[in-house]
């Protein structure tokens, strides 16, 4: 079977659902495409970036921001929400001593409410299954090397918490634009993957 | 509780487990380069399944749980978002 | 019948507490990873809480909520010698799937 049948075929049997949903009242086709028009608008990773420059620039954002990132989030108009109000966002910070990077071993568990869907890699068993056992090759992989003697600290997102790393900022980051800051900390530095 | 095929747990270190509970697995190779939704369909399931957790229709951990029960077999050879299809499918009707 | 009704005792956990997670295995969903059941850590952080997730797979959500809470583990602990000395995993676990040691 040709790769675009089998995209019709899929596309046929979701189509068989948008209607079922609509018929029921659950959903009509106008939100559908109202929420698939938010991601990547309203709800991307640049929100969590600038969570972070904020964070950088001004301590106490930054000690908002690690004690209810939830709330830090909503002051600078990120609101969340997405699937339920049950999920929450924490925000885990990187210091000399400590790294931390992101995973959910058990399905996908992701920020999405705040930073869109999670890249492809997020979600593969590849990731997932090595992650916890093997963060320092993983790290490398990314590029990203680690002093022996820092913590790394690898948080599974197995319930209702939503983790966000926030990263040291790089050196003289004083004399870097704030655009220029936004577009060092990306998706990959909220995971813990990268660093800025 | 809503059933929806063969259960065939794995065994492993901490006892039995589905098929999505990989963490320390070996095996499973390279992981994809990012890209984001790769046909309008996985974009729409994404969509109506947030919408029907929203709505209340289902709980997260039952769309979790019906994924869950695929065989194992099947479930590594699925894609992604034909996974939730497949849960979305069960659940909504 | 739960998993805790099984169990018997509910057990109680605060932050600062060493903890081992429970080898429980239901036939049904359970968001314990199996690569901690059995694994000892201590518990670093209150999440607040939730439905109970085997419960919520089943009965939707009439589910009862309980506690959860990050529980750090060593590397070493569960993976051994090949795991970095320096590394650590935090894990959010269900009251239900922890008991104090």
């Amino acid at each position: 079977m040709s790769g675009h049948h089998r995209n019709g075929e899929l596309q046929a049997r979701v189509n068989v659902l948008l209607a079922l949903a609509e018929e029921r009242g659950i959903v009509d086709r106008e939100e559908i495409d109202r929420r698939i028009e938010t991601l990547g608008r309203s709800v991307s990773p640049v929100n969590g970036a600038r969570m972070v420059v904020r964070a950088w620039g001004d301590p106490a954002y930054r000690e908002r921001l690690l004690d209810d990132a939830g709330a830090a989030a909503g002051e600078l108009g990120f609101a969340g929400g997405g699937y339920s109000s049950e999920i929450r966002l924490h925000a885990v910070a990187n210091t000399p001593e400590v790294h931390n990077v992101v995973v959910c071993t058990l399905c996908s568990c992701y920020p999405l409410a705040w930073l869109g869907p999670p890249p492809a890699w997020y979600k593969s068993e590849a990731y997932r299954s090595r992650v916890v056992r093997d963060p320092r090759g993983v790290l490398a992989e990314f590029g990203t090397t680690l002093p022996d003697d820092v913590e790394v600290r690898v948080w599974d997102a197995s319930a209702e918490a939503r983790y966000l790393v926030v990263p040291m900022a790089p050196d003289g980051v004083d004399t870097l634009s704030e655009e220029d800051q936004l577009a060092r900390v990306t998706r990959d530095c909220l995971i813990g993957v990268a660093v800025p | 509780m809503r059933s929806c095929g063969a259960r065939v747990p794995l065994t492993r270190l901490g006892g039995v487990a589905y098929a999505n509970d990989v963490g320390g697995m070996h095996g499973f190779g390279a992981w994809p380069d990012d890209h984001g939704f790769e046909s309008v369909w996985e974009a729409q399931i994404f969509a109506l399944n947030q919408a029907c957790v929203a709505a209340g229709v289902y709980t997260l951990d039952e769309f979790r749980h019906t994924m869950e029960q695929i065989p194992p077999a099947e479930y590594y050879a699925m894609p992604y978002y034909e996974r939730w299809l497949y849960a979305v499918e069960r659940l909504l009707p | 019948m739960t998993e805790t009704e099984r169990s018997g005792a509910r057990p109680v956990v605060g932050v600062g507490d060493h903890v081992r997670v429970r080898v429980l295995n239901p036939p049904g969903h359970n968001r314990a990873p199996s690569y901690v059941r059995g694994r000892n850590g201590v518990v670093v952080r209150a999440v607040g809480d939730g439905r109970f997730p085997d419960e919520a797979a089943a009965v939707g959500a009439d589910a009862r909520r309980e506690a959860i809470w990050t529980v750090a583990f060593a590397g070493t602990e569960l993976w051994g010698p090949d795991a970095g000395p320096r590394d650590t995993v935090h894990v959010d676990l269900f009251e239900t799937y922890l008991e104090r040691t």
